[in-house]
């Protein structure tokens, strides 16, 4: 168990200190991000009451566009440099791959949302701070369920023609839970929750969460073998 | 096997029978009219589709258990039929609500998730197309195959909260009475036409990979 | 009502597809069957 915390620790490592030396990736998806937040403001236009109704969907899709840019990228350079091949070794190795992958993933999603909430906050005209904790939890759960799902399909099309068509094609009915659950309890926390399904919402993430990772992780070896 | 043109044979008598008694000897719905009459096919069709995609979640798994390729070309010819069905429920669906809801499309969960389904097999079939080893295409597409389908439960709880908020129309299957024995010949008519297009998609699947593994052949 | 109209074309699409669907079928069963034979006189 502890070998492959290990072997994934390091992979995670890899790739975050090779994104930290070219920092192209993530200043591409923080300016992406950004320009997707700032087009929904101006195609809305300026009823801010509206704006901030719907401060919680714009926040997510922004999200998760700028989300599966980063998936496309994630397994790209093993590809190109034929890595994955020196990879795959046994099944453990191969799931210690997925997960420090998913790691990888989450970080750089953690970050940008670090700078992405405040951000909406700002342009949508939402107050974050009451409810930081709970929107916290929204935002961990909602990252983590995407990333679960991305980092999988993600490695499974890097090697096909039209990955570009065929990440977002697989992903987009795999995220319906995750951007239903996480925008609506962003907006029950923002928003008021009058019928009291802010709970529900948070169960169906984490359910969500909890199954779609196991299946992913049990049968990630599968995606890699040769 | 010829016994795949007694199928078809019958296939084509059931599915006859079956669209007659729908069109003539049912009388017209009180509330929806002619139209209503369109159950008789939207109900079968729609749970083609549906036990279509349970077929290929478990030849799916039988494949990642087994490493038969038999399981994969059913898995394959399922999916096929599978997104056939889907898409000719979602158009049957619409048909429907246009002229009783006067909208040609709502969200309600049943049509949603099925939209949803279209997507996932339709994905499926599409990295099959643009893999070219056997043994690859068999293990991504099972892959697919089992992730698809336990989506499909979750996707399906998260929607019916989501509308479950507003009072949408419900799904046609909901509101129409039908004749019970004209509804029951239809869906048997129509399940024995999908056996038989499975089983027809399978006999040339089979063929097409005993090409694909015979492989090009020295000169001699 | 424009009822009738929806019905036929309901029915009509059904009936086109799965006719369409058979087509298919037979184009692939014509392709197989002349790829053996090419195959077989090859070898």
């Amino acid at each position: 168990m502890s070998e492959l915390a290990r072997r994934a620790s390091a992979i995670l490592w890899k790739d975050l200190v090779t994104e930290l030396r070219t920092r192209q990736g993530f200043s591409a998806m923080l300016s992406f991000a950004a320009l997707v937040l700032f087009l929904f403001s101006f195609a809305i236009g300026p009823d801010t009451e509206l704006l901030r109704r719907l401060a919680g969907g714009l926040l997510w899709v922004a999200i998760v566009f700028t989300g599966t840019l980063s998936l496309g990228r994630a397994f790209q350079s093993e590809e190109v440099a034929g890595g994955v091949r020196l990879l795959r070794l046994y099944p453990d190795d191969t799931r210690a791959i997925y997960l420090g992958k998913l790691a990888a993933n989450l970080v750089l999603l953690a970050v940008l949302e670090l700078v992405l909430w405040p951000a909406a906050a700002i342009l949508f005209q939402v107050d974050l701070l009451p409810h930081a904790l709970g929107l916290s939890l929204v935002a961990a759960l909602g990252t983590f369920g995407f990333s679960t799902i991305g980092t999988f399909f993600s490695a499974l099309t890097v090697h096909l023609r039209a990955r570009e068509l065929l990440l977002p094609l697989l992903l987009f009915p795999a995220l319906i839970p995750v951007i239903l659950g996480a925008v609506n309890a962003t907006d029950g926390l923002l928003l008021g929750d009058p019928m009291g399904r802010l709970g529900g919402w948070v169960r169906l993430l984490g359910a969500y969460d909890v199954i779609l990772f196991v299946v992913c992780l049990w049968i990630f070896p599968v995606v890699l073998e040769e | 096997m010829r016994a795949q043109r007694v199928l078809g044979g019958l296939s084509l008598v059931g599915v006859g029978l079956g669209t007659i008694a729908a069109l003539f000897l049912v009388p017209a719905d009180r509330l929806q009219g002619q139209v209503q009459r369109l159950l008789y096919v939207h109900v079968p069709v729609a749970w083609l589709a549906e036990l279509s995609f349970f077929v290929v979640f478990l030849m799916s798994l039988l494949y990642l258990v087994q490493r038969k390729l038999t399981w994969d070309l059913v898995a394959l010819a399922a999916a096929e039929v599978g997104v056939l069905c889907t898409s000719l429920t979602l158009i049957l669906g619409s048909l429907w609500a246009k002229p009783i809801w006067g909208i040609w499309w709502t969200w309600d969960p049943r049509l949603t998730t099925t939209a949803i389904l279209l997507i996932i097999y339709v994905g499926y079939l599409i990295v099959r197309s643009m893999t070219d080893d056997p043994d690859q295409r068999a293990r991504w597409a099972a892959v697919i195959g089992v992730i698809g389908f336990v989506q499909v439960p979750i996707v399906y709880l998260s929607v019916f909260w989501w509308r479950s908020l507003h009072q949408p129309p419900s799904s046609p299957r909901s509101m129409a009475t039908a004749f019970g024995a004209v509804l029951l010949l239809n869906l048997a008519a129509y399940t024995v036409a999908f056996t038989y297009l499975v089983l027809r998609r399978y006999r040339v699947a089979q063929i097409n990979l005993e090409l694909e593994l015979r492989g090009p052949e020295e000169e001699p | 009502m424009n009822n009738p109209l929806f019905l036929i074309a309901g029915y009509g699409i059904t009936f086109m597809s799965i006719v369409a669907y058979l087509m298919r079928l037979r184009r692939l069963e014509d392709k197989a069957r002349q790829a053996v034979e090419a195959d077989d006189g090859r070898r």
